[in-house]
């Protein structure tokens, strides 16, 4: 904390280009907090000089010979071994420059600190812009023509601007971020969930996966990369075609399957979900080889997937608040990965649980209470999770944050910055 | 007042600007200029200085949102630009030749700062070229013993980037409420 505001410190660079100028005028002004600023050579009490560059050692020269009192900051890759100025070794440490220009500050010969605007009304960056003007083209970006030199100081006029401007007046509370987020699917699945849970979720029912779509479809995938052929799945109102995975072939070494089944879906979306909702009647299905230059591919109405997403999906309907057969509820939950959450349909808390789960594996009833997320949404979330094979139950205990239970409230405790971040999230769930 | 900040980076054409854009609450300021060299076949625009937006918080506070050069491949002041931000997102362009490339170098460059906050990882351009996939970048992951939020973006798109972030705020605080 400055004991007042208004001081500061005047500093003239030269050797570096605009993109570096703004680094530093960002950094004076953010962590510094104001305590330095970027000024004109002449009126500079303090130069940092890139002597790396072409011309480098001119600038240095020409500074000792007008400013013989002036500290200077000397930045090099190699020890250039001035006994006189501070010389800072790139890459360039906060802690090492705010302590350069701590020690700068001390000196003797700087006697009277300016006005804040004062500063303001220069604008000239003599030495600065010359250095620019005159690096050579491997220590500039090579688009670094003259129109340039006048935008960095919009951005950094732009930052000023911003952190001295009113703002609007933010909304009391916000919606859940995925409520406001979420495609229509994921609003009916919203619906969905909310309308059963009072009937399933109370006597902890679990469902059979291979009496659903969910099943059939694995079991599609499994057949279609055992025998390396399409598998098409007939259903009710529509067809899915499930596709190997692609062979790979290298020189001589021996073909390999290469990346995620491709799904064809010949089905509407309401249908695919009012069946992937429900037990299917295991005689209504048909499961059948196909060739794989299926004639469906690319035509209309035909929409293609990775499994993965087509899974996660059946997955979600199929559980709808429940989960498989044999899932402890007690046990830690282990998850390997994140999935990939912007191709996803998500339920609300689903970024919450899974950063929880990858830093602290915990049981499905503890993370439910300790999220304070309905035991629905966990569920269903790891069941489209255990379906893409990301999730599984672990004995696994997490160890040193409590128990798998959630016996220990530090696993999620606050954490210092967790107001700002709190903030942040408020704002980017607000349209 | 508090002033925060969140850094994106990655290689050329990666969609940072793009990204910065979706989410400020202010109309970017940029520096791109007409590329040169061997970013033109890339991208005909590109950011020779830095991207910055600003999102406004509840209190008068201010996030802001710096894109770093995309034509940058070092930079002996990333720490300087760095130094009391809240995190990265690192954006990856899958359609170029060596992504995965890009992403260890990227995450090599920016090591200190992921180590003491958290990045998240946005790919780009899937729609363009499918390989790498999103499981293929958590095996490199893997391989460095990072676990990190891998999403496939469209930089445009707000949702993705908000998504992005989310991850983001949620990796530095699983325990966070709004």
């Amino acid at each position: 904390m400055l004991a007042n505001e208004e001081r500061f410190v005047r500093v003239s660079v030269a050797g570096m280009n605009t993109q570096l100028e703004n680094t530093l005028r960002f950094f004076f002004q953010g962590p510094c907090k104001g305590r330095y600023e970027l000024a004109a050579d002449e009126s500079a009490e303090v130069s940092i000089i890139d002597v790396d560059v072409y011309q480098g050692k001119d600038y240095l020269d020409r500074c000792r010979q007008r400013h013989p009192d002036r500290p200077l900051i000397l930045l090099s890759f190699n020890d250039i071994g001035d006994d006189v100025d501070t010389t800072l070794r790139k890459p360039l440490k906060p802690d090492a420059l705010l302590s350069a220009l701590n020690k700068a500050m001390d000196t003797p010969s700087r006697t009277t600190l300016p006005n804040r605007a004062v500063l303001q009304k220069e604008t000239a960056y003599s030495v600065a812009s010359q250095a620019t003007q005159n690096q050579t083209a491997t220590s500039r970006p090579a688009t670094a023509a003259s129109p340039v030199q006048d935008k960095p100081r919009n951005i950094a006029e732009a930052v000023a601007k911003q952190s001295a401007a009113p703002i609007a007046e933010e909304p009391t509370i916000e919606e859940p971020a995925a409520k406001k987020l979420c495609y229509s699917d994921e609003q009916a699945l919203l619906t969905h969930l909310e309308s059963r849970s009072d009937k399933r979720v109370d006597r902890r029912p679990q469902y059979d996966t291979a009496d659903y779509l969910q099943g059939h479809l694995l079991q599609a995938a499994d057949k279609a990369r055992r025998l390396h052929r399409s598998i098409k799945l007939e259903l009710t109102g529509g067809n899915i075609v499930v596709m190997p995975p692609a062979i790979k072939e290298t020189g001589d070494t021996p073909a390999t399957l290469e990346g995620l089944q491709r799904v064809m879906l010949n089905i509407t979306r309401e249908v695919f979900t009012s069946i992937a909702k429900d037990p299917l009647d295991q005689r209504a299905i048909k499961l059948s080889k196909i060739k794989n230059d299926c004639p469906h591919e690319g035509g209309a109405g035909i929409l293609t997937k990775d499994i993965d997403t087509v899974m996660w999906e059946s997955a979600i309907w199929a559980s709808s608040g429940r989960l498989p057969v044999g899932t402890s509820l007690t046990d830690p939950v282990q998850l390997d990965r994140w999935p990939n959450m912007t191709r996803l349909m998500l339920i609300p808390g689903s970024i919450r649980i899974a950063a929880l789960w990858l830093e602290h594996p915990l049981s499905l009833q503890a993370t439910s209470r300790m999220l304070g997320i309905p035991e629905s949404h966990v569920f269903t979330f790891f069941s489209s999770l255990s379906a893409v094979g990301l999730a599984r139950i672990s004995k696994r205990v997490s160890q040193g944050h409590g128990d798998a239970h959630g016996n220990g409230k530090a696993v999620v405790s606050a954490r210092p910055k967790s107001g700002i971040l709190g903030r942040i999230l408020n704002r980017l769930r607000r349209k | 007042m508090n002033n925060h900040k969140i850094i994106f980076t990655g290689p050329v054409g990666a969609g940072k600007t793009t990204a910065i854009a979706s989410i400020s609450d202010t109309p970017p300021v940029t520096t791109d200029e007409a590329a040169s060299d061997n970013t033109l076949h890339r991208k005909p625009q590109t950011t020779v200085a830095m991207d910055y937006g600003v999102m406004n918080l509840s209190g008068g506070e201010k996030l802001h949102l710096y894109g770093t050069p995309g034509q940058e491949r070092f930079n002996f002041m990333w720490d300087i630009l760095t130094e009391g931000g809240i995190g990265l997102v690192l954006l990856i362009n899958n359609n170029t030749k060596d992504p995965e490339g890009d992403l260890r170098f990227f995450l090599e460059a920016f090591g200190d700062f992921i180590d003491e906050t958290r990045v998240v990882i946005g790919v780009t351009r899937m729609d363009e070229e499918t390989r790498p996939d999103v499981a293929d970048y958590h095996r490199i992951l893997k391989n460095s013993n990072v676990n990190v939020p891998v999403f496939q973006i469209d930089a445009r798109e707000r949702r993705d980037v908000a998504l992005l972030l989310e991850s983001l705020l949620y990796s530095l605080d699983p325990g966070l409420v709004n």
